[in-house]
């Protein structure tokens, strides 16, 4: 094997993918796939708290509604009030307030504070909401001060809760990061893995491998096809990730407004997630290589490797049902299985608690089970790499390669 | 001598692709390796390039056995085309001079050489799915010879050209052969055969009928040669005394007729003006063909009848 070889086949994979139409398209797609994960809450806050609402409340006991205005202190973008409070005499004065228009929504304080109506021709959950606080806050301020405590502003100073979640408690934050890596994971593999038999199946079609291979060993062939679209799936990830780093970079500056809080992420999620990348594409990969090779035409590709995109499904769905009991039995006995290990070990080490040993043992097993795939692939691709006409599948080159 | 096959056996299962193969390519010279198809041409030449290994028998270039010949040294052109359709073409070429081994500068330079070479030049960003068929056979070729190896296998290289890119092509394979380039030509055309090639070797079912330089397979069919006359007098008489004459016109006393040249020019010559006046006698040499059928025979006509393709 000439590494020289091997990087030049590589370098011409990943040269023509990378130009190609469906390879901008897809890491278009995952791009704003990433910028919708992180925006798509605020996207809809922002909608939702962009524009003045205008309250009219009954003034009734007198002050309510200069309390009320002091409790909702949030601002619009442009820096206008976010609720504007606008005082009236009596419950006519207030509907016909909202009758003109003049207000979106009319609140009545009943006796004693201890209860309240807000009434709209539609009351949304964010109004609802903050004028709620607003009551609460200032029943209470009030009732205090009837018993002579006033608020010097230390009191209603907000407290600030960090969580920390110990392994058996999964925040529902790293969940839905980690679901998002898992549908990744098992997109990329799938794509990844099929696109390394259409590369090896078109080639073969097209013809341009026999006259490569008066200068290239079907080996070197193979490992730079295999690098090549690895390097491929690199890239992609590294294009996702500038991405990503960028909004996130970019919202922290500004204040963390988007709702994704990557804070309490470890940084082992990120690594293993690459980790688990490589160990599954290389093993899809490969696997791909030997069962597709046998075909002449590009069409009859799929057939031959669907019973890996079937293995890839499975993981998936384990990995799924791993995110809610990542330490399952099942699941644990799963992430064993080299062809799951990928997605199912890759979900235990970002929400469960694996031991050292199983993590280790499972990519040793992976790197064996890869291993062998390359040396099965190498022989089979020897003979398939040539064999036109009938589609010949894995077993028949196989039985091929060992006559010779 | 350089390039040497000796009783090289191939089977696929239970069909035979070449047996007890045998030849000698010399050095720098225009070998044709003729033969109807399937008849094991393209096993044969695989096996050269080192992407079959012969069950038996051994092939050498200037004594290295063919597994072990620098990649640098062998170029070949399979009979399917085949192209990265996506790839510019300039990129295409440089991409297999590097394949080749040629470091970066070197294949540049190749490269640009062999697109002038070949009038592609201002092609050289096209894609290759965007040129036409013509074009397509060139980048073919240039990518098949662009690290200039002193082997060249040319698989049915005229299939498909058109006049021009035929001529072209033609002289190029002349440039080449001045250049000291040994090339090896596979084809089942075999009137292309005799104003290209100085050595042949005959292949049909697998086996050698004949290998070596075509005046010797012209002098073996000796016999083949036949005479066209045109006699004006006693065509009757004249028919009559040449039993195996072809006879191909009469008129006004005037008959044509081509035979045999059984040896002795001069009896027939007798022959003949014992009937009539000879207004015209030419010697003509067998066909290629001619020779072709009477070296392989009857099994090798039908073998050519059907044509088939199913070498892996």
């Amino acid at each position: 094997m000439r590494r020289d070889r091997v990087a030049t086949i590589a370098r011409r994979e990943l040269r023509q993918r990378l130009r190609s139409r469906s390879f901008q398209i897809t890491t278009a797609i995952g791009a704003l796939a990433i910028v919708a994960l992180f925006f798509l809450p605020a996207i809809g806050d922002a909608i939702e708290n962009a524009s003045t609402d205008h309250v009219a409340v009954v003034d009734r006991p007198a002050g309510v509604a200069t309390a009320l205005q002091r409790a909702l202190p949030e601002r619009v973008p442009d820096g206008k009030p976010r609720y504007d409070v606008l005082a009236v005499r009596d419950a006519a004065a207030a509907r016909r307030a909202l009758d003109a228009g003049r207000a979106d929504a009319v609140v009545q304080v009943g006796p004693g504070l201890t209860s309240a109506t807000i009434r709209a021709e539609r009351v949304s959950d964010g109004l609802a909401d903050a004028v709620g606080r607003a009551l609460n806050a200032t029943a209470v301020r009030e009732r205090l001060r009837a018993r002579g405590v006033d608020d010097s502003g230390t009191v209603f100073a907000p407290v600030k809760l960090q969580r920390q979640s110990t392994s058996g408690e999964i925040s529902s934050q790293s969940r839905v990061l980690v679901y998002a890596l898992l549908l990744m994971l098992y997109l990329t593999l799938l794509l990844y893995g099929s696109a390394v038999a259409t590369s090896i199946v078109t080639e073969k079609s097209s013809r341009v491998t026999e006259m490569l291979l008066t200068s290239v060993k079907p080996a070197e062939h193979l490992a730079g096809k295999l690098v090549g679209m690895g390097a491929v799936g690199l890239v992609q990830y590294g294009a996702w990730l500038a991405v990503a780093a960028v909004i996130y970079g970019v919202d922290q500056l500004a204040g963390g407004g988007a709702s994704l809080d990557l804070a309490d992420v470890p940084a082992q999620t990120f690594v293993a997630f690459l980790g688990f990348f490589l160990l599954g594409y290389a093993l899809y990969g490969a696997l791909y290589a030997g069962l597709t090779v046998g075909a002449s035409r590009t069409e009859d590709a799929p057939a031959l490797g669907a019973p890996l995109s079937v293995l890839v499904m499975i993981g998936f769905f384990i990995s799924l049902a791993a995110l809610d009991d990542p330490d399952n039995s099942v699941v644990a006995i799963a992430s064993l299985v080299p062809p799951l290990t990928p997605m199912v070990m890759f979900t235990r080490v970002a929400l469960g608690s694996p031991s050292v040993i199983e993590v280790v043992g499972a990519i040793a097993l992976v790197l064996a089970t890869i291993a062998l795939a390359l040396w099965l692939a190498g022989r089979i691709y020897r003979v398939g790499i040539l064999a036109y006409g009938q589609r010949l599948g894995p077993r028949r080159l196989l039985r091929l390669a060992r006559e010779g | 001598m350089t390039l040497v096959l000796e009783h090289v056996d191939k089977r696929f299962g239970a069909n035979v692709a070449a047996q007890d193969v045998s030849f000698t390519v010399p050095e720098a010279s225009v070998f044709g390796l003729l033969g109807p198809n399937g008849a094991g041409k393209t096993t044969t030449i695989r096996m050269i390039v080192d992407i079959l290994r012969p069950d038996a028998g051994q092939i050498l270039w200037h004594g290295i056995p063919a597994h072990e010949i620098p990649r640098r040294a062998v170029g070949y052109m399979p009979e399917e085309r085949g192209l990265y359709a996506e790839m510019p073409v300039g990129e295409h070429v440089r991409f297999f001079a590097r394949v080749r081994g040629l470091p970066p500068g070197e294949a540049d330079a190749n490269a640009d050489r062999w697109l002038e070479r070949m009038a592609l030049a201002d092609m050289r960003d096209a894609k290759v799915e965007e040129l036409s068929k013509g074009n397509q056979q060139k980048v073919q070729l240039a990518s098949a010879a662009v690290h200039e190896p002193s082997l060249l296998i040319l698989d049915e290289p005229f299939s498909g050209l058109d006049p021009i890119n035929d001529e072209l092509l033609r002289e190029l394979l002349g440039e080449l052969r001045a250049a000291g380039t040994t090339l090896v030509l596979s084809t089942h055309d075999l009137e292309r055969v005799e104003d290209l090639c100085d050595h042949v070797a005959l292949i049909a079912r697998g086996r050698v009928a004949f290998a070596g330089p075509i005046g010797e397979l012209r002098a073996r069919h000796a016999e083949l040669t036949r005479v066209r006359i045109e006699v004006e007098g006693d065509s009757d008489g004249l028919v009559a005394a040449l039993p195996r004459a072809d006879v191909l016109g009469r008129e006004n006393g005037v008959v044509r007729l081509e035979v045999e040249l059984d040896g002795d020019r001069d009896r027939l010559l007798e022959t003949v003006m014992r009937f009539g006046t000879p207004r015209e006698l030419t010697v003509v040499e067998p066909s290629m063909r001619t020779i072709f059928l009477a070296e392989v025979g009857q099994d090798a006509r039908a073998a050519a009848g059907d044509e088939q393709r199913s070498e892996p």
